[in-house]
């Protein structure tokens, strides 16, 4: 379990030390605290590849095409490239892994370049040279495992897109299966068909059920089909079976959340506004849900909020629990002397205590 | 950066502004937080809970990170309590809410504890009392200012019970004082009709004259006040 994470020149994080992470983990906090940009730093950390820096806010095969020389720029702090970037995730037993990205310089290119034509591969010399700009930006990302400093990959942009070398296999690296589920985002009908099938053979399905009758405690039955495309069917009594798609925002997300969690035991769900399109009523029965099934399949979430009500019926369920493991609730802001993004770390009494007088404790 | 004041109750939270109010419209801009008991908080009615003390410290200590804040008054009924059993309770929800050694000595006298390696914040405490006793309604028989005929023969009411051998504590009578006071000896025939929003505690004490602000009952109060 992820215990603490430290982040330097990351987005909005200057030089900050987050700690206090339980099982379940909710963030608060005023617009632009840091709390997406915190979700991008353990997924990051994590899973450095191409495909999670094309999930990060600011980054697209577009923007990188039509400006490659500044593709990797909104990812330092103050857009300052020339930064060691470093995300450092600690956990139980103080074992870090410290991920670092620095920009590579033109020499780096050409070093890479020349060592390919060596080996006998000319695609990039082929590559590169077809393209009469200079307009290039490396990205090298790299662990430090105690005193070592282990590259693991070098990204080139360019106007035609990317270019990645891979200079080590992550699986040598103790690293956690990692998701990330973004505020707006919204799985396919195919993915978490595909999802579905998997823990259905793996005896989970009844779990799903269940997290679907937390929203509508009439449906009875949970099933895939592929009628064009597949998709998961939902019956009610005395109606015919629907697709997932037409119940609405909620179910999907809920499906996307608990398929994630239940096929990916061990790994870590990051969540970001975590409360979208769930009703307030069903919010406290959901997060008991959620904290049964981490505890029962290890896995930690990290999920960010606006909101007071999944706060507070958060707070209900973990006083419920009486277990400083099983969640913790941080509130983001920033300290009042240095301004960088701190974690308070809020127990539950304390939490209730606050709420129930009106405190401010998401930022404010 | 701001200056907050701690107190028990919402009738010590509207005496207290009221007297600040009194002193001077915005005494050095100090707030008084919210109580640490609600109104209808029944943990409270037996007394100061350790616990509240506690919460109501981490959660302005959470607050100095974010906003900052320069000074904490801590304001607590003496009831029958020595002062220095008091000090003890404010000094144990200290060492736990700011994991350090320092202490307060005295009443009124200012100690400095760390938040954290860049922030610290000044506290301090006093004890509400009438010659090293009671609480806020102890404080407010004492301070009256007005004729307290119903109030004051609530004595042969408390008369009555103790030669019926049932007893009635010096906190609980001075409760029933107050409010008798409040309620029939300065509520007019008019305001009666509308005794809710006319006669409150809140009413009573910051919109009426009803007790004397300039008694001698009151400056070990007002000395604690103004050294913020």
């Amino acid at each position: 379990m992820i215990k603490e994470l430290h982040i330097e020149n990351f987005r909005c994080f200057g030089k900050s030390k987050l700690s206090g992470f339980s099982r379940i983990n909710l963030i608060g906090g005023q617009n632009n605290a840091g709390k997406t940009a915190f979700l991008e730093a353990l997924y990051l950390n994590n899973l450095p590849q191409v495909s999670t820096l094309m999930q990060m806010r600011g980054i697209s095969i577009e923007s990188i095409k039509a400006l490659p020389e500044k593709a990797w720029d909104s990812l330092f702090l103050n857009y300052n490239n020339q930064l060691k970037l470093t995300i450092a995730s600690f956990d139980e037993n103080q074992v870090s892994t410290s991920l670092q990205l620095s920009r590579g310089s033109q020499q780096e290119l050409l070093g890479i370049i020349n060592d390919s034509e060596r080996s006998g591969k000319n695609e990039l010399s082929d590559l590169f040279s077809n393209h009469s700009d200079s307009n290039f930006s490396l990205l090298n990302l790299s662990y430090q495992m105690g005193e070592q400093n282990i590259p693991i990959s070098t990204l080139v942009a360019y106007s035609q897109g990317i270019w990645a070398k891979a200079n080590r296999l992550l699986d040598e690296i103790n690293l956690h299966q990692i998701y990330f589920i973004s505020a707006a985002g919204k799985a396919s009908s195919k993915y978490l068909a595909e999802q579905y099938d998997l823990c259905y053979v793996q005896g989970h399905s009844e779990k799903v059920k269940t997290a679907f009758n937390i929203i509508d405690p009439s449906i009875q039955e949970v099933r895939t089909l592929t009628i064009g495309q597949s998709s998961i069917y939902l019956v009610r009594a005395n109606e015919p079976a629907m697709p997932l798609a037409v119940f609405g925002d909620a179910m999907n997300r809920v499906a996307d959340v608990i398929l994630k969690l239940v096929n990916h035991q061990g790994g870590i769900l990051l969540i970001d506004e975590v409360e979208n399109g769930i009703h307030h009523a069903h919010q406290k029965d959901l997060w008991k849900w959620l904290f049964a099934l981490t505890a029962e399949f290890n896995v930690q979430i990290f999920a960010t909020t606006h909101s007071l009500e999944m706060l507070t019926a958060f707070k209900e369920v973990l006083l419920e629990t009486d277990s400083e493991e099983a969640g913790a609730y941080l509130e983001f802001a920033r300290h009042i002397k240095t301004h960088e993004i701190i974690s308070i770390k809020r127990d539950m009494d304390n939490l209730d205590h606050a709420l129930e007088r009106h405190k401010g404790v998401r930022g404010e | 950066m701001s200056k907050i004041l701690i107190v028990e109750s919402e009738n010590d939270k509207y005496f207290i502004e009221a007297l600040l109010c009194h002193l001077h419209p915005n005494l050095n801009g100090l707030q008084v937080d919210e109580p640490m008991c609600q109104i209808d908080d029944y943990q409270c009615l037996n007394g100061l809970d350790q616990k509240k003390l506690t919460n109501t410290l981490c959660n302005l200590k959470d607050q100095a990170l974010k906003d900052g804040i320069e000074q904490i008054g801590i304001i607590l009924d003496q009831d029958n309590e020595t002062e220095k059993n008091r000090i003890n309770l404010v000094n144990e929800a200290i060492a736990g809410v700011f994991n350090t050694q320092i202490k307060i000595s005295v009443i009124a006298q200012f100690v400095t504890v760390p938040i954290d390696d860049n922030l610290t914040v000044e506290l301090a405490c006093y004890f509400t009392n009438v010659d090293g006793k009671g609480e806020l309604e102890t404080v407010l028989k004492a301070i009256k200012s007005q004729k307290s005929v119903y109030a004051d023969c609530l004595e042969e009411w408390r008369n009555c019970l103790q030669a019926r051998e049932k007893e009635l504590s010096d906190k609980d009578f001075d409760k029933f004082w107050v409010s008798v006071y409040q309620r029939f000896d300065c509520c007019s025939k008019k305001e009666k009709s509308q005794a809710f929003k006319k006669c409150s505690q809140e009413v009573s004490l910051k919109n009426k004259k009803i007790y004397n602000f300039d008694s001698p009952v009151l400056d070990g109060l007002k000395e604690f006040l103004k050294s913020f």
